[in-house]
C-alpha cells in the first residue's frame, strides 16, 4: 500500500473502544470542509463535525452518546488492516474543450500526452472517462454534449492503442462543475472530461 | 439538439441501474461474496458488485471497494456488509447509497453522491443509521 494511504490514515483519529459493548463511530479526516455525520437511533440522534470525535451505540433504544475525542494512534493501530486496505485515491487529470466543441484545447494535448504515459505504465488500471459541461444552454443539449465529448476521448483513447475493456464512459452534463456558476454562465474550466486512473 | 439524442440520452440512463454499482479493489485472505443464491468465494481484484450482494471478510481477511461514483469503502477482518441498494444516474438525478454493516469494522468516504445527494446516503448498523455530509468516518459494530 502506498505511502499516500497511510499518511491520510496518520492524520485520522482513532477511537478507545475497549471497554465499550456497542457500535462505535469515529470522524475522519477527509482533507474537505464538507465532512459531518449525523448518527440516528431511535433514542435521538447526534451531530458529529469534529474530525476525530466519535460517539459509541449502546442499544437501537438509547441515544447515541454525546462527541468525545478519540485516539488516532490507538484506532489506527488497531485496525490498521483496514486502513492499509483502502486503495490510492485515483489519479485524476482534466481535459478541457472549445467553447460548444468536442476539440481539446491545446494546452490538454500535453495533458492527454502525460495521461496515456502513466495508462500506459499501469495495464491493470481501468480508466474511467466522465464528460461535463458549462452552465451554457439547455440542461439537455448540454447532457448531449457532454456524452459527445465523453466519445471523443474514448475514441482518442482507443487510436492510443488503450483496450476498450479498460474504459468507463460516464458523462454528467452541467451537473457537476468544477467552478460553481450560476446557470446560463460559459467557464471554461467546467467544459472539461475528467480521466480517472485507478 | 435533436430529439433523437435526447431519446437516446434517456434509452442509456435507463440502461445504467442495472449495471455493475462497484468493483472489489484490494483484498487480503479470506473474502466471501453472496449474491442471491450465489457463493463467491474466491474473488479477485477487478471483481464486479451489484446491489444486493453481501461482502464477507475472514478472521484474517480485508478488502476494499470503489463505488461508481468514487464513494471507498475498505472492510477490516470478520466482517459483514450489505449493500442494501445503490443508484448512481446523475443524468436522471436518482441516487440511492445504502449500505448496512452487521458486524466487524469499516472506513467509508463519500464520492459524488455525498456531495451531489448527501440526503440519499444512509449508512446502517444494527443499532441505528449514520447519515453523512460529504464524509469519511470508521465505524465498528461488535
Amino acid at each position: 500500500m502506498s505511502a499516500f494511504v497511510i499518511f491520510a490514515v496518520s492524520t485520522a483519529l482513532l477511537f478507545l473502544a475497549s471497554n465499550k459493548s456497542g457500535t462505535q463511530i469515529v470522524l475522519l479526516d477527509n482533507a474537505s470542509e464538507q465532512n459531518a455525520i449525523v448518527v440516528t437511533t431511535e433514542g435521538g440522534s447526534v451531530t458529529i463535525d469534529t474530525p476525530y470525535e466519535g460517539t459509541h451505540l449502546d442499544s437501537a433504544a438509547s441515544t447515541p452518546a454525546a462527541p468525545e475525542k478519540v485516539s488516532k494512534e490507538a484506532l489506527l493501530e488497531e485496525h490498521r488492516d483496514t486502513f492499509e486496505i483502502a486503495p490510492p485515491k485515483p489519479l485524476s487529470y482534466l481535459l478541457y474543450f472549445n467553447y460548444d466543441s468536442t476539440e481539446l484545447t491545446p494546452e490538454s494535448q500535453q495533458t492527454l500526452a502525460a495521461m496515456l504515459a502513466t495508462v500506459s505504465a499501469c495495464p491493470a488500471c481501468a480508466v474511467d472517462i466522465i464528460g461535463h459541461t458549462d452552465r451554457r444552454g439547455e440542461e439537455a443539449y448540454n447532457m448531449a454534449l457532454s456524452l459527445q465529448r465523453t466519445e471523443a476521448v474514448r475514441k482518442l483513447l482507443e487510436s492510443h492503442h488503450i483496450a476498450a475493456e479498460r474504459l468507463n464512459s460516464h458523462y454528467y452534463g452541467e451537473y457537476f462543475p468544477l467552478l460553481a456558476t450560476p446557470d446560463g454562465v460559459a467557464e471554461p474550466k467546467n467544459r472539461r472530461v475528467e480521466l480517472m486512473i485507478r | 439538439m435533436t430529439r433523437s439524442v435526447i431519446l437516446l440520452l434517456l434509452t442509456l440512463c435507463a440502461l445504467r441501474a442495472d449495471d455493475a454499482v462497484a468493483v472489489l479493489k484490494n483484498l487480503k485472505n479470506g473474502v466471501e461474496i453472496h449474491r442471491g443464491d450465489l457463493l463467491l468465494t474466491a474473488p479477485a481484484s477487478g471483481e464486479k458488485l451489484y446491489s444486493g450482494d453481501i461482502l464477507f471478510t475472514g478472521s484474517d481477511g480485508a478488502l476494499s471497494v470503489i463505488f461508481n461514483d468514487g464513494s471507498i469503502v475498505s472492510l477490516g477482518n470478520k466482517s459483514i456488509l450489505k449493500i442494501d441498494d445503490y443508484l448512481f444516474v446523475p443524468c436522471e438525478k436518482r441516487y440511492r447509497f445504502d449500505l448496512f454493516l452487521k458486524k466487524g469494522n469499516a472506513v467509508f468516504e463519500t464520492g459524488k453522491i455525498g456531495k451531489a445527494a448527501p440526503e440519499a446516503v444512509t449508512f446502517r448498523v444494527p443499532e441505528g443509521t449514520i447519515g453523512v455530509r460529504g464524509t469519511k468516518f470508521f465505524v465498528e459494530v461488535p
